[in-house]
């Protein structure tokens, strides 16, 4: 039986498992000031700080919500912060505004057509703000017991939660417990929980246990502890997108087929039946409408019927906000025989505002370094880091930060804690970086396989 | 039946009324303009109201229905439980009262407390040890627009359960009896399982 809310060292590792750690998850936000000036580093953005600025302002248009169809270009060499930037917008605009990601290559599916990929990718960056009623739980957590099976694996618990004048004892499903170790919740937290979606909401940490621990996080908040019943029915703020009304309508079971995630394609009738029920909410004050964000990354993939599908798109005035991401120079405009900038025609780019980003020099790339040090639960000597920065300025940013992860399990392998110049320069031999790859071709192309092509791979380098 | 629409003002219009005979019981269903429901179930015999549950129609997510008498069946598969050790609260009336009975209490008698909240129109049940609280309102009161009053409320403590009562005032007793008077001429036509019966509006 494992208590929760007692841990000892190693119980603590199993209750908080670790979450894998992605590309960009060190990103909290854009990390700008009051005066939407860019801190140098800041919410785990470093420099980069014209382009910052500008994602700033349009953060800023984003949650007016008054101007729709917008479009914004972030171009770029690799490796400069693009999708980093777009993190950082997302982050900042939190959970109520639609941020939708993908990338350009995701249209191309067998099971749906171009149009219908855009049109659901729009839909979903629309959200309807909608007034309900839910169930709520709401109360102090008492103790929390989890129980892992011997035989099946499969684990149950209970949780007790307190207020003022009451307390009451929950039985736990097998999500539930996992939101509940994922969010680290122990007793003396206060917290909400939505019967209908399942939702936790940690509040805080209740004053009356604020004593038992001095070390806290920074964020730690202090709350009193609820008053009367546990359960109760709140007005809540429901986001819901339009491409979520339109699956649950399009199909009996469709509020289903949302989690499975195969919805085919939509009628378009319901489509016109679910914008003018939305209008109609929106005259009643039922409704808002909020447009979001639409994320495209390596929007040079899209070809020109999807280019004069976005033109239209645009033009509506419902349409999200659309922030597309590219780091093609003049290239080809896929569908057609021309080619233009970042591979995308002209009258696209027209209605784009272009945000440049330029690569990191040294000091900035050596803080990108230390946040993703930090990131990635990495140790490091001073002189560790300096070649690593070195390796950055003469490769690329990328492979640095891949380096990282890997050095550290060197250094684990002769027993140390911290990763050393040795360890940087042991990964550095075993991984290679693209340039010193494209090199060693160019030196021994003749003994690889078909090098009659060598000429062809020669022009392949130039991405 | 004509005399209750007045108490179902909460929906929109004039509701659409059906009663069959099923699982024993008599069911009378309403289903109002807007597409909510509202479905009573009585016992034959006796005339007492043993389920009354209420559907509102939502657009965005599915509906589910809201038990204001009678146990809702517990959803076994549902994430979040109420554990069975904890006190259970079921309305079920008798002929002169409104009664609300909270199962599983364990604690000792003096340690419960009733009163009347009249800001709210609440009954607020209190426990000294703090172990439980429940504020509820009679909506049958609120629909006749009818005031709780401190005072009225009296409460019984035995074999684990708290027992909190509220007199029906004479306005809901009158439209009971006609209310029976009605399922007493169903009755007097034999009804079998299945049986749909015709309700005047």
């Amino acid at each position: 039986m494992t208590t929760v809310n007692a841990p000892k060292i190693n119980e603590y590792k199993e209750a908080t498992r670790v979450e894998r750690v992605g590309a960009q998850s060190h990103i909290r936000g854009l990390g700008l000031d009051g005066d939407l000036e860019p801190r140098n580093i800041s919410q785990g953005m470093v420099g980069q700080k014209k382009a910052r600025k500008a994602a700033g302002i349009i953060l800023n248009t984003i949650r007016a919500g008054k101007i729709a169809g917008r479009s914004i270009l972030i171009a770029g060499q690799p490796g400069t912060g693009k999708t980093a930037i777009a993190m950082g917008i997302a982050k900042a605009l939190g959970n109520d505004i639609p941020f939708t990601a993908m990338a350009g290559s995701e249209i191309f599916s067998l099971q749906m057509s171009k149009t219908e990929s855009l049109t659901q990718a729009f839909r979903r960056s629309i959200g309807v703000r909608i007034k309900e009623e839910t169930e709520i739980v709401e109360g102090e957590v008492v103790e929390i017991e989890i129980d892992k099976s011997a035989t099946s694996g499969a684990k149950t618990g209970k949780i007790t939660l307190k207020t003022t004048e009451m307390e009451t004892i929950y039985d736990l499903g097998a999500k539930m417990i996992e939101s509940i170790t994922k969010e680290k919740i122990s007793s003396g937290d206060v917290i909400t929980i939505d019967k209908v979606s399942g939702r936790i909401s940690k509040l805080g940490r209740s004053f009356a246990k604020a004593s038992e621990f001095d070390a806290l996080g920074p964020q730690t908040r202090h709350v009193q502890c609820p008053e009367g019943e546990i359960e109760k029915r709140k007005e809540v703020v429901h986001t819901v997108t339009l491409h979520e009304i339109d699956v649950i309508n399009s199909r009996q079971k469709g509020f289903l087929d949302l989690f499975s995630g195969d919805t085919g394609e939509i009628d378009p009738e319901i489509r016109d039946q679910i914008d003018s029920k939305v209008a109609e909410w929106k005259e009643e004050g039922k409704a808002d409408i909020v447009p979001g964000v639409l994320f495209i990354d390596e929007v040079h993939m899209l070809d020109i019927e999807c280019f004069s599908f976005l033109n239209r798109a645009l033009e509506s005035d419902k349409a999200p906000i659309v922030i597309l991401a590219t780091n093609r120079g003049i290239t080809n405009i896929r569908g057609t025989t021309y080619k233009g900038p970042h591979g995308l025609p002209i009258d696209l780019l027209d209605r784009c505002l272009i945000i440049q980003t330029e690569p990191y020099n040294e000091a900035e790339i050596r803080s990108i370094l230390e946040i993703r040090c930090e990131e990635e639960d990495v140790e490091m000597t001073e002189e560790a880091k300096e070649v690593l920065t070195k390796i950055g300025v003469d490769t690329t940013l990328r492979y640095s930060i891949q380096l990282i992860t890997t050095a550290n399990l060197v250094a684990q392998k002769r027993k140390s804690n911290e990763v050393d110049v040795e360890d940087v320069r042991r990964v550095y031999s075993m991984f290679i970086d693209h340039v010193r790859s494209t090199q060693y071709l160019r030196d021994h192309q003749a003994e690889y396989m078909f090098d009659e092509y060598q000429k062809q791979t020669q022009k392949m380098q130039v991405e | 039946m004509q005399s209750q629409n007045n108490q179902y003002l909460q929906f929109v219009g004039k509701p659409h009324i059906s009663a069959v005979i099923a699982g024993g019981r008599r069911r009378v269903n309403y289903t109002f303009e807007d597409k909510s429901e509202l479905v009573e179930e009585y016992d034959i015999n006796n005339h007492e109201l043993i389920t009354r549950k209420w559907k509102r129609v939502s657009n965005i997510k599915e509906s589910q229905w809201v038990y204001e008498v009678g146990e809702a069946p517990i959803d076994q598969q549902s994430e979040l439980k109420l554990s069975n050790t904890n006190p259970i609260f079921v309305r079920k009336d008798t002929p002169q009262h409104f009664q609300y009975r909270v199962r599983n209490l364990t604690y000792p008698e003096d340690v419960y407390q009733m009163e009347v909240d009249e800001k709210t129109q609440e009954i607020v049940i209190r426990t000294t040890n703090k172990k439980y609280y429940k504020r509820f309102s009679i909506p049958d009161m609120r629909r006749a627009n009818l005031k709780l009053e401190q005072g009225k409320v009296t409460h019984v403590y035995k074999n684990n359960t708290l027992i909190v009562s509220y007199p029906k005032p004479d306005q809901i007793l009158e439209r009971e009896y006609q209310i029976r008077q009605e399922f007493d001429k169903f009755n007097k036509k034999k009804p079998k399982e299945g049986d749909l019966e015709c309700v005047q509006q």
